[in-house]
């Protein structure tokens, strides 16, 4: 009988399952930007985006050193760089370095495109890119993009987010 | 401790554990729903799910998830929902597991991508290990009353 019940309720799981992966297929395609079936990883759709953006602008290559919480408390307070936040968007508005504009990896075709009025005059300037902190690869591949797209001097903040929020800094919210 | 206090304690245990593992689900349903392609990335960074259906699980389990959290909270099928999520945590639990063996660097991704609830995967463990034990419980506890209905149906009968 035990067996009978498990079986019954087994079916039923299947049943469920198959009939939320289908679920989940149909109202993918009902959104505004639907997810591709087939799978990309982060570094093939950053690159995807920068073949799209970069078309015909000089390729740097050459990396420049990383920036301290005491340089990056600089440029923030005298905005003297252009500081992005290559974290997710939701992360920026819940608190960022002032002055940082939000470039986040994760939809960097659209960020970089509403960026654009004010990063393309900028390509000769000292860019800073950081994520959440050292752990995080969204400011590496945020500021590779960057160098491939042309911009001359793009530096990296590793500490990131979490090492200027334990610095007790002044930050902003949106 | 009499039989018939026993009984009460275990039919509170049901309930509440119920309720309480059925908004969990639905909280991790609600969570990775408005972000397939995090979710995307994090079943990815298992290495564990070949490329081909890593978009499709990420479309479809959070609404197994809701699904369940709903049955659960409801009452209505409640022994697919539980048995469900039984499912869910095994494949969890073995996944966390043999990402940590690995020394991959992966989040729990259980509540969506960066959550506070997945930071630490031993903790993760932990959680789901425990979910599981109650999971279990509750099935069992499901079962035996179902079994109890259907023997009070044949001697009506």
């Amino acid at each position: 009988m035990w067996k009978k019940l498990i079986l019954k309720d087994a079916m039923g799981v299947w049943m469920l399952l198959t009939g939320s992966l289908a679920a989940g297929i149909i109202l993918n395609e009902m959104r505004a930007k639907p997810l591709p079936l087939d799978y990309s990883s982060p570094e093939a759709r950053l690159d995807r985006a920068v073949e799209k953006l970069g078309e015909g602008k000089p390729l740097v290559v050459r990396g420049e050193g990383d920036v301290s919480l005491e340089e990056m408390q600089t440029f923030s307070a005298g905005r003297a760089a252009l500081i992005l936040d290559a974290r997710p968007e939701v992360f920026y508005r819940v608190g960022h370095i002032p002055s940082a504009l939000s470039l986040p990896r994760d939809d960097f075709e659209n960020g970089y495109r509403l960026l654009a009025s004010v990063l393309e005059p900028r390509r000769s300037d000292v860019l800073v890119v950081y994520c959440s902190g050292s752990d995080c690869h969204d400011s590496q591949m945020v500021s590779d993009a960057l160098r491939r797209l042309g911009f001359a001097h793009v530096r990296l903040f590793r500490g990131g987010w979490g090492e200027w929020e334990g610095g007790n800094l002044p930050e902003e919210k949106l | 401790m009499n039989r018939r206090m026993t009984e009460t304690l275990a039919r509170g245990f049901y309930g509440s554990f119920r309720i309480v593992l059925g908004a969990i689900f639905i909280y991790a349903a609600i969570s990775k729903l408005g972000a397939p392609q995090e979710f995307a990335d994090s079943i990815a960074a298992y290495h564990l799910v070949p490329g081909p259906i890593i978009n499709v699980m990420a479309l479809g389990l959070p609404l197994f998830e809701l699904a369940c959290g709903f049955f659960l909270l409801t009452g209505y099928f409640c022994a697919t929902g539980l048995l469900s999520i039984i499912g869910l945590l095994v494949l969890f639990l073995a996944a966390l597991l043999v990402a940590v063996v690995r020394g991959l660097p992966v989040e729990c991704g259980c509540f969506g991508a960066h959550s506070w609830l997945d930071a630490n995967p031993w903790m993760a463990l932990v959680r789901d290990g425990v979910l599981l034990a109650g999971a279990v419980y509750a099935y069992r506890h499901c079962l035996a009353r179902e079994l109890m209905a259907r023997d009070i149906k044949d001697v009506r009968l």
